[in-house]
């Protein structure tokens, strides 16, 4: 229905029942106004006037309060106007009676009024017929407001087509429709754009056929199953990215959102295409990146976090957490957490904290090395490292941290030690070779090549003789001293040579037996008190060796001044043996000799026996098995050596 | 007639004192030949003999390798007495050492006027023999 004739009809409505009004009540103007449209009509003397001037202040406020009939014979001398405004003082009207149109709702709408210039009654006729009235006109008014929002809305729709209308021209994605056999129904000019096709040259074909690429039949055939096995859904829609081919029949990549919908109890489905071929594109780029990074960073033998400014971890590579479900768990977790849901010291916790804020506070890297037994229990050294990393405004934005595991590194460094200490003891052992060689084989030889000059250039058969009998010492001194050689030689650092239980007592009994000549000589006298430990685990030869030299220096070194006495003890000391050996002798300046004392070829005293070799075996035969050699003196008053066997629980528990 | 060389020699092996002896006897220049079995025995030679120059020696021959107290402890202590030698005194190293660590280390005391390795030389003897001969002419 078009509006404007529905208002004339209303108006022609109401100015027919206006004239009623005024033929009924007789009055010289009759008026009906609506105050929520602000419109009215007027019938006077000049006849009827639609009216928008109304000024109906006065009667809404006082309708608002008093909901019922209105009668002011006099206006003149009504005091009603006091307390509701000013009433139209040009009026030349006296008389007023008027109805409130109120709703269903008791919302005032309006009010028709009679008015005449004298005062006149109403009869009660008059005022039925007027309160009558009052109603039709409330109808008549809600009637004609329903039709104009009936109106208003179908103009609405109208718009809403249009607009969807533009829509679907306008829109940056091809939009197309098409019935339940797949047959296009609507083909928008993006589509034209995307796919090369017209909307004359596709309606009314096969989208799968126009749109679909060959290769991906199956994944839309996919797609349109899940429609047709879920024929109540009404609403669904799903998005899928699927090859398409343009009208050239090249492909590319579309991003496909699928709907289905029923109307009037046809099933239609909209599909809503973009060119994804640069997103794609993009996205492929940054995966290869991503892919790129990330296998580098999983492949490095490193261990790496990296934590935000409040040591929560932001990445950890799987060098250092190997496990993919715990890799995920840590991630926006600290330290702490993850000790308490590994169950582990937190003290470990401790530390990182503490190592993690100096980073933060300094803002510099630092580095430490630390140890830690892994699952297995080996111990496994990492070099690491903490370095903060600041955004453009200084502020900390994460911190990275890495470790290395140097663990073969340690241990080898560990390894060079040992063989730089080994190669350090043999080269001064072959220092001291060579001395010996020098000093205790070369000279002998000197000897014996003058010697044999001296023969051949004499003359003289008695001189020869003299000349010859010098060669017995010289040869008997060069035989044991090569002797001792080859057996100082034979001495090394080899910790498989057979240790045995050996019995002190045995050992030194053996040494006094061989040494019995020199004992009754010098009337010595030994003393022996191994009470705390009476055996000793340790190579026999290097044992009697050990004794036989110390005793047989003891003797060979006692005093003219008195008989010698010499007292062997041993004492424990942490599971080591410490074997002591005191004699009342020459003593030695142990200050002037304290560097070289146990040096090969170092003799202390004037004495024909003397070629040094005994304390440098006995010190070296001591070293081998790990033990160490010491000694107290003094000159004149006797010495005291001492003799470290170490790991000597197990052979004296009893 | 040339006046004799006094010669000291500071070994502990007795063989080679009297094979040196012979040798030094045999080059034919007139000697006077003391011994000391050790360097401490060498420095008390020395110090006895401060108040008679024609007691002290114009030459020592000095082994290294010696019990008690060895060559370098003889050097040591002869350098805090040289100053009250009334005499130049030339020292010869003799070692059966072939190390050159102990040449190098020898060469640091000035009073050593050379490293000899045993067994000694004749010729070489006769040499020394003969520049002290020269001086004392001069």
């Amino acid at each position: 229905m078009d509006t404007i004739t529905s208002v004339t009809k209303s108006e022609n409505a109401c100015k027919d029942m206006l004239l009623l009004v005024a033929q009924i009540c007789r009055t010289k103007v009759t008026a009906i106004s609506f105050f929520d449209t602000q419109t009215g009509l007027m019938l006077d003397d000049d006849g009827l006037s639609s009216s928008e001037f109304f000024n109906d202040d006065f009667f809404i406020a006082y309708y608002l309060d008093h909901p019922g009939i209105l009668i002011i014979p006099n206006i003149g001398h009504s005091r009603l106007f006091d307390s509701y405004g000013i009433f139209n003082g040009e009026s030349s009207n006296q008389f007023y009676a008027g109805v409130p149109l109120i709703d269903a709702n008791g919302m005032l709408v309006g009010h028709l009024s009679v008015m005449d210039d004298a005062k006149r009654p109403l009869s009660q006729q008059q005022i039925t017929t007027l309160k009558a009235f009052a109603g039709q006109f409330l109808t008549l008014h809600q009637l004609q407001q329903k039709v104009t929002a009936l109106e208003k809305n179908e103009e609405l729709s109208k718009n809403n087509e249009t607009l969807m209308e533009a829509i679907f021209h306008n829109a940056n994605d091809a939009v197309i429709v098409m019935d339940n056999k797949g047959v296009i129904l609507q083909w928008n000019p993006k589509a034209t754009v995307i796919f090369g096709w017209s909307g004359d040259e596709v309606i009314g074909k096969s989208f799968r056929r126009t749109v679909i690429a060959e290769e991906s039949y199956t994944d839309y055939f996919k797609l349109l199953d899940h429609y047709k096995t879920r024929r109540q859904l009404q609403k669904n829609s799903q998005t899928i990215e699927i090859c398409a081919c343009r009208n050239d029949r090249s492909t590319f990549d579309i991003s496909l959102g699928f709907s289905s919908t029923i109307i009037f109890g046809q099933r239609y489905y909209i599909c809503s295409i973009n060119d994804i071929t640069d997103q794609k594109l993009i996205t492929t780029k940054l995966d290869k990146q991503k892919e790129f990074y990330e296998s580098i960073l999983n492949k490095l033998p490193i261990d790496i976090a990296v934590f935000d400014a409040n040591h929560r971890y932001i990445f950890v590579n799987p060098g250092a957490i190997r496990n993919e479900e715990l890799r995920k768990y840590i991630i926006g977790k600290d330290d702490y957490e993850y000790a308490i849901y590994r169950n582990r010291d937190i003290s470990i916790a401790d530390i990182r904290r503490a190592q993690f804020l100096q980073a933060k506070s300094t803002g510099k890297e630092i580095r430490w090395e630390d140890s830690l037994p892994n699952p297995q229990g080996m111990m496994i050294t990492h070099l690491r490292r903490m370095f903060p990393v600041h955004d453009e405004n200084g502020e900390l934005s994460m911190v990275i941290g890495f470790g290395l595991d140097i663990t073969d590194r340690k241990v080898l460094e560990e390894k060079q030690a040992t063989l730089v200490d080994n190669l350090s003891k043999q080269n001064t052992q072959l220092i001291d070779f060579c001395n010996i060689v020098s000093h205790n084989l070369r000279a002998p030889l000197v000897n014996m090549s003058m010697l044999v000059e001296f023969i051949e250039e004499c003359t003289d058969v008695d001189e020869q003789k003299v000349f010859v009998s010098k060669f017995r010492p010289v040869l008997s001194n060069l035989h044991t001293t090569f002797n001792e050689l080859v057996e100082s030689i034979q001495i090394k650092n080899n910790l498989e040579i057979e240790r045995e239980n050996v019995d002190l007592f045995d050992s030194v009994q053996r040494t006094l037996n061989t040494l019995q000549a020199e004992i009754a000589q010098l009337d010595a006298k030994v003393e022996m008190d191994f009470s705390a430990a009476s055996v000793v685990f340790y190579p026999p030869q290097y044992l009697h060796s050990i004794i036989h030299n110390l005793i047989s220096n003891s003797l060979k070194y006692s005093s003219p001044d008195r008989k010698p006495l010499i007292k062997m003890a041993t004492s424990l000391d942490k599971g080591n043996i410490i074997f002591s050996i005191n004699d009342n002798g020459l003593g030695i300046d142990l200050i002037k000799h304290k560097d070289n004392f146990f040096k090969i070829g170092k003799v202390f005293h004037r004495h024909t026996n003397s070629k040094g070799f005994g304390l440098f075996m006995t010190k070296t035969q001591v070293e081998a098995m790990g033990g160490m050699i010491w000694v107290e003196s003094a000159p004149g008053e006797g010495s005291t050596f001492y003799i470290e066997f170490k790991n000597q629980i197990a052979c004296n528990e009893k | 007639m040339q006046r004799k060389i006094n010669i000291l020699l500071i070994d502990d092996d007795s063989l080679f004192i009297f094979l040196t002896k012979k040798m030094i006897i045999s080059t034919g220049y007139s000697t006077s030949i003391s011994e000391c079995g050790d360097g401490q025995q060498g420095i008390e030679f020395i110090s006895s003999g401060l108040g008679d120059i024609a007691a002290l020696p114009d030459v020592i021959f000095l082994d290294l390798n010696m019990p008690i107290s060895d060559g370098w402890e003889f050097l040591e202590e002869y350098a805090k007495i040289e100053s009250r030698v009334p005499k130049k005194i030339d020292v010869y190293v003799v070692s059966s050492s072939i190390s050159p660590h102990d040449f190098e280390r020898s060469k640091a005391y000035n009073v050593v006027k050379d490293f000899m390795i045993k067994p000694l030389d004749k010729g070489k003897l006769a040499e020394i023999f003969e520049s002290i001969a020269n001086m004392e002419a001069a």
